[in-house]
């Protein structure tokens, strides 16, 4: 049994703070107790665990610090380009002198078709919806999906044809040893590659489900490299965030490229993940009434009768933003 | 000395010290530096902000060194970094696009699973941690603060004290750790 000292003595050592003489001591030692190396490598895992834990804590802080960044900037470019509109219109009736009773109402006018053109900078060709087919009754588990918290969406994209369910459960859910609650009838489908941006429990970090994803799900069956239909598909979750949320984790996910279609148009969905440490549920909000509206560069999910905006990087931390801008409610109402 | 190269030294200094607010300063300066390296390299506009974001976090990690120095300027730093973490990402990508799909079936590239599977585990753990534990934890082994810093921010009376309490903190984790496995479980 090794005493406190022995225990510090072993930490030291890891961080090269050990004397010389205490380090060639200790390695003798090491060299003849199975115990004392034992120690050490889980000591050597605690040091390396706590340096990937902040890591991926720089990482979430950057995610959110830069993502707000971003949307500043948008924000501003929003407020430039709205004041030289503003601007131009305002010189335009300058110029052409549209002062008297006919030529203000020229002008009138003219400032709709402005403002209407303004809209149009959401053209309703731009403006795309997508839904997807699924038998709501094979999905018992969407009666919950209403009282989630927006805040745990996020985007999803796949192929046309790809099953939303069985790409969570083949990259996923192994991986987040996550049962899923979904019909057996569901076929795995490939071709997504799976960006796991801030999950709490994961438990891989390789690039495709590796032995340990088997090893850690059994009961979720249908691991991906065992089912030949699945092989095709590429699988890169990114290191591990530690949750922000006790209950949820968050996923994007992104079609392929493959030489055929370098940029697939895949339509997007959204899923939402309810977990606890060990057990995960998804939540595929696009198999009833829940939609993801593509409007002007950004998705939208219309969900209870609510619009709100999807960042193109999906932060756990903030609620997602109501939309509450009457012009984007009314073009997001005539698209559904 | 420039502005430019001042505004650099400040923002060295200022990671040097521990503030993460000034890798969002080198964002806003650098931003188009780096998007136009990365497009034009053939990244998308989504590569531009993980390259980016690895490239800062590469900087954090290489300045909170005690024996860094820069060498150079703090753009050309940068830009080299964001160079190689582009030049790494493509090929990352060109790789997975070429390789043979039941090639997953036969190799696992990352971490070892046994390597994952620690980690994972002491991650967990780690989770369990109260904040203040995984604060100097953090703080120690990744951040690289000393413990003189860490007693300042965390209001210990002196250095020695946090240094107590780091060990205390590594023999708490150690503990859930070991509620559910043995040292010799990590013996590989």
């Amino acid at each position: 049994m090794m005493n406190d000292a022995q225990h510090r003595q072993l930490y030291d050592y890891l961080e090269g703070s050990l004397s010389e003489e205490d380090r060639v001591a200790l390695e003798r030692e090491l060299e003849s107790s199975e115990e004392l190396r034992a120690e050490l490598a889980l000591k050597k895992a605690i040091m390396e665990a706590i340096q990937e834990e902040g890591r991926d804590e720089l990482r979430g802080f950057l995610q959110e610090r830069l993502f707000e960044e971003s949307t500043d900037k948008q924000t501003g470019l929003w407020l430039v380009a709205a004041a030289t509109v503003a601007t131009l219109i305002v010189s335009t009736l300058i110029i052409s002198g549209q002062f008297g009773q006919g030529g203000f109402l020229k002008s009138k006018a003219m400032v709709d078709s402005e403002m209407a053109n303004q809209d149009s900078d959401l053209p309703p060709s731009r403006v795309k919806k997508y839904r997807r087919k699924y038998e709501p009754s094979a999905l018992s588990e969407l009666d919950s999906v209403s009282i989630l918290d927006p805040a745990a969406v996020a985007i999803m994209e796949v192929p046309a044809e790809a099953n939303d369910l069985d790409i969570a459960e083949n990259h996923g859910a192994p991986d987040m040893n996550m049962p899923i609650s979904m019909a057996d009838d569901i076929q795995p489908m490939g071709y997504a590659r799976v960006k796991i941006i801030d999950l709490g429990y994961t438990e891989i970090e390789s690039e495709r489900p590796s032995s340990t994803a088997k090893r850690a799900a059994p009961a979720a069956g249908r691991v991906a490299a065992a089912e030949p239909s699945v092989a095709d598909t590429v699988v890169r979750s990114q290191p591990l965030q530690r949750a922000r949320s006790d209950r949820y984790a968050k996923v994007e996910f992104f079609s392929t490229p493959s030489s055929d279609d370098p940029k697939p148009s895949a339509p997007p969905s959204v899923m939402l993940i309810e977990g606890t440490e060990r057990t995960y549920h998804i939540f595929n909000t696009m198999a009833e009434n829940y939609l993801v509206i593509f409007l002007n560069g950004t998705y939208y999910l219309s969900m209870n009768n609510e619009y709100y905006a999807l960042p193109a990087k999906t932060n756990t931390q903030k609620p997602l933003a109501k939309v509450e801008d009457a012009r984007i409610l009314s073009l997001l109402e005539q698209s559904e | 000395m420039t502005d430019h190269s001042q505004q650099d030294q400040q923002i060295v200094a200022r990671i040097q010290m521990g503030d993460k607010e000034s890798l969002v300063e080198l964002y806003r300066s650098y931003n188009g530096m780096i998007s136009q390296l990365v497009l034009g390299m053939g990244g998308s506009q989504d590569d531009v902000d993980d390259v980016f974001q690895e490239s800062l976090i590469a900087i954090w990690e290489n300045m909170r060194k005690p024996d860094f120095t820069l060498s150079s300027k703090l753009s050309t730093y940068l830009y080299s970094i964001a160079k190689n973490q582009c030049m790494r990402l493509l090929d990352k990508r060109k790789r997975t696009q070429n390789e043979d799909p039941l090639e997953h079936t036969r190799k696992v590239e990352g971490p070892t699973p046994d390597k994952a599977m620690d980690e994972s585990l002491v991650r967990k753990a780690l989770q369990q941690l109260g904040d203040l534990c995984r604060s100097i934890l953090i703080m120690y082994y990744y951040d690289g603060f000393d413990m003189k810093n860490i007693a300042k921010a965390h209001h210990f009376t002196n250095a020695n004290v946090a240094k107590s309490k780091k060990y205390q903190c590594l023999k708490q984790l150690e503990g859930l750790v070991k509620q559910k496995y043995s040292a010799s479980d990590f013996l590989r």
